[in-house]
């Protein structure tokens, strides 16, 4: 069967919250080039991570199954090719398969489908963040590792790096336009192009940071000084690690807000460049787009930074499908990362597989044009800070959150979108609650998986020496990413 | 070993006093104040108690778990669990009767038995347990304190061979059942007389399973292929009495029953 595309362009940030954009009515950020993807597209508007980190959503997003099956729990443990991904299964039909820029699996010399990997970015030195594995149990306090000390103006490895993939990515646009249109249509390509903004270091080009005058940024909700207190299994997460602490002041918290807007603005402005390289090489009616990314960031939310909670500011993916075909409109259908893998299946016309079609997504090409709002929405967290598994289930207006030996937490999305006030003890929301519990168990058994990932962390954890060598191992903030001579 | 006067150690002098106290169904009192035991003597008496049985013709045939129950847990103020050793004189057959000739206040748990077909240390992961399961069932577990007035220490209970009376096993399934949410529903006399959920045992029946290798190892006791395991209980216990009858539906895991003996 003919392939519905020529070429697929799998556009690719980190930690982008996607509420902090033009296109999800942000008044505040700056992401024309998104904004005009999105105009030409299908935006999902409830798109959400399999987990709010980076290494397990990406794997799920390799391989469209959820963290419990692949079980690439946290930062150290990766996707190393053992179960199928979607390259693989491009490459095995014959399909142009390559990426650029950040991968974040376990090594570039593992098969894990790409026929050329360019500017790889995967966990440090093949291990990654071994300290965030030593949780069972948690620690009292980490040291932390420096995420938030440098904020605001400036030119970091990150940004060169993003500009190198956006280079990386026109390139392969106009190779691709360089082939006759036959050559295409007999060779369909997938480029992945991983970019890494806004990611901290929240370091921003000067110009960008312009755009965000730290005193007017909006100030986070939820905070304590408002009376706010946490949910226990968040504020174990805060006293792991006290990233609001760490930034000190005000001052500094604003310009960590300002400094993030900026690198979201950065990076639109990276994939502007790619866009208008699409459109400028002719390849536009034949080429699909997809822009996500791999989980959001808290932002001072609640008092939180960095990512890792299951609230839709960690949770929450942006995704925009645009190409021939795609209706321009916003769904409201729950969509996911492990989506991605049946959509890449559609685009270039493969039937999937009997293991493909077991798997928990649906291609976004389907859902654009065929909605389900009563799709189930799911995402789970067993990584650095947690002393036990998180779970969330969102479905129609509700969103439900299961944390082991922990009360659950609900919200009501459509009176509640900012996940302020939990219903799960509330009399008149039982029924929901424990339907919600139910939907839970029919996707994962919560403390078997909970045991697993801290089976697998505790084996990590002794082959490097034992709990008390591996808290200091792999003790980087950012994932470093290949540099440059200047 | 400190010697009292009579020659024997605290330890032989408890586990004497529990001994005759299971013979005669005449509860002692507990061994409080100068005469509180570790938890470590606890063991030793309670091995010493098991010796005394098996030379009169038991055998140990498997494990149970107490104070893996949430609930009972906190109103008890222990925060781990407990073993005891089961016999396979303590086991009443699916449908059989439970005879009172010398117990001396029993009650009724709702578990569920776990059979090992391989040796499990406490080093297992889940995993490695679920491989070493080879079947799962609905059970009961009935048990007796050998102490006045249901009264005791974790310790008093941990000499007191966790309680250990009595267990009946309904049928074996294959253990590839989801065991985590089960619903539990105990019969008496055809009346419900207590509900519960088997993610009331330790959040999950495998995490008490997983508790029992850690513990069992940690005595120097690895399980082994063939052993059985009661996980502690889904539900308050339910005082028995002459002549009733229980069943405990543990949905799709299946039901088990038992009569008692008259007095």
């Amino acid at each position: 069967m003919r392939a519905l595309y020529r070429n697929v362009l799998l556009l690719c940030s980190d930690e982008h919250d996607p509420r902090h954009s033009g296109f999800m009515g942000s008044p505040v950020v700056r992401t024309p080039h998104m904004d005009r993807l999105a105009a030409t597209g299908t935006v999902f508007r409830r798109a959400y991570t399999p987990s709010p980190i980076c290494v397990p959503a990406r794997a799920s997003l390799a391989t469209g199954r959820w963290v419990h099956d692949h079980r690439c729990w946290d930062n150290a443990i990766a996707y190393s090719g053992r179960q199928p991904s979607w390259a693989h299964r491009l490459r095995a039909a014959g399909i142009g398969v390559e990426s650029i820029g950040k991968l974040h699996y376990r090594s570039a010399q593992d098969n894990t489908g790409f026929e050329r990997q360019r500017e790889a970015v995967h966990i440090a030195g093949g291990m990654g963040q071994v300290w965030g594995c030593v949780r069972d149990p948690l620690p009292d306090r980490s040291e932390g590792v420096g995420l938030l000390r440098h904020l605001g103006a400036g030119e970091t490895e990150y940004n060169r790096f993003d500009r190198r993939v956006a280079d990386g990515a026109i390139g392969w646009l106009q190779e691709r336009a360089g082939l006759a249109p036959a050559a295409r249509d007999a060779h369909p390509a997938l480029l992945f192009a991983g970019f890494v903004a806004p990611h901290f270091p929240l370091v921003v080009p000067q110009e960008f940071l312009d755009l965000y005058p730290p005193g007017s940024v909006p100030w986070p909700k939820l905070r304590s000084e408002s009376g706010f207190v946490r949910h226990p299994w968040v504020q174990r997460q805060a006293e792991f690690n006290d990233l609001d602490a760490e930034l000190g002041d005000d001052a500094r918290r604003r310009l960590a807000i300002a400094s993030y807007f900026g690198l979201v603005s950065f990076i639109d402005a990276q994939i502007g460049r790619v866009l208008t390289a699409l459109s400028d090489a002719g390849l536009s009616d034949e080429t699909l787009v997809i822009y996500t990314s791999d989980h959001g960031d808290n932002l001072g939310a609640r008092g939180m930074w960095n990512k890792s909670l299951l609230y839709r500011e960690s949770t929450a993916v942006p995704l925009i499908l645009s190409g021939p075909g795609v209706p321009q409109r916003s769904c409201d259908t729950p969509a996911s990362l492990v989506d991605v893998y049946q959509t890449v299946l559609e685009a270039f016309a493969l039937p999937p597989l009997p293991d493909e079609a077991n798997l928990p997504g649906r291609s976004l090409i389907d859902l654009a044009t065929r909605p389900d709002i009563e799709r189930t929405a799911f995402s789970e967290y067993h990584a650095v800070g947690s002393p036990s598994a998180a779970f969330m289930v969102a479905r129609g207006r509700y969103k439900y959150h299961h944390y082991v030996g922990y009360e659950p937490e609900l919200f009501d999305l459509e009176d509640d979108p900012e996940e302020a006030h939990d219903l799960a003890r509330s009399g008149a929301h039982v029924a929901v609650r424990d339907e919600f519990a139910q939907r839970l168990r029919a996707i994962v058994d919560p403390v078997m998986a909970d045991r697993r990932a801290k089976d697998d962390q505790n084996l990590l954890v002794e082959r490097v020496g034992g709990r008390a060598v591996a808290f200091g191992v792999g003790k980087i903030g950012a994932t470093p990413v290949p540099q440059v001579a200047p | 070993m400190s010697r009292v006067p009579d020659g024997l150690s605290k330890v032989e002098r408890l586990a004497s006093a529990l001994d005759q106290a299971l013979c005669t169904g005449v509860p002692i009192a507990q061994w409080t104040g100068a005469a509180a035991i570790t938890l470590q003597e606890a063991y030793a008496v309670q091995a010493l108690g098991m010796a005394q049985r098996c030379r009169r013709g038991d055998r140990k045939i498997g494990l149970k778990l107490a104070f893996t129950n949430r609930k009972a847990m906190a109103h008890l103020g222990v925060d781990a669990p407990v073993y005891g050793v089961l016999s396979a004189a303590m086991q009443v057959p699916d449908g059989g009767q439970l005879a009172l000739q010398g117990l001396i206040r029993p009650r009724a748990e709702p578990e569920i038995a776990f059979l090992l077909s391989r040796r499990l240390d406490g080093a297992a992961s889940l995993d490695q347990a679920l491989h070493a399961v080879q079947a799962v069932a609905a059970a009961v577990e009935i048990i007796d304190s050998r102490y006045r007035d249901f009264r005791f220490s974790s310790a008093d209970v941990v000499a007191d061979n966790a309680s250990a009376c009595a267990f009946v096993i309904g049928p074996w399934q294959p253990p590839s059942m989801e065991l985590g949410a089960l619903t539990v529903e105990v019969e008496l006399d055809g009346k419900l007389v207590a509900q519960g959920s088997s993610a009331s045992i330790l959040d999950h029946p495998l995490q008490a399973l997983l508790a029992a290798v850690r513990l069992a190892s940690d005595a120097g006791h690895p399980l082994e292929a063939g052993t059985i395991v009661l996980t502690g209980s889904a539900t308050d216990p339910v005082v028995l009495s002459a002549g009733s009858q229980m069943v405990v539906h543990f949905a799709q895991l299946g039901s088990v029953g038992f009569s008692v003996g008259p007095d």
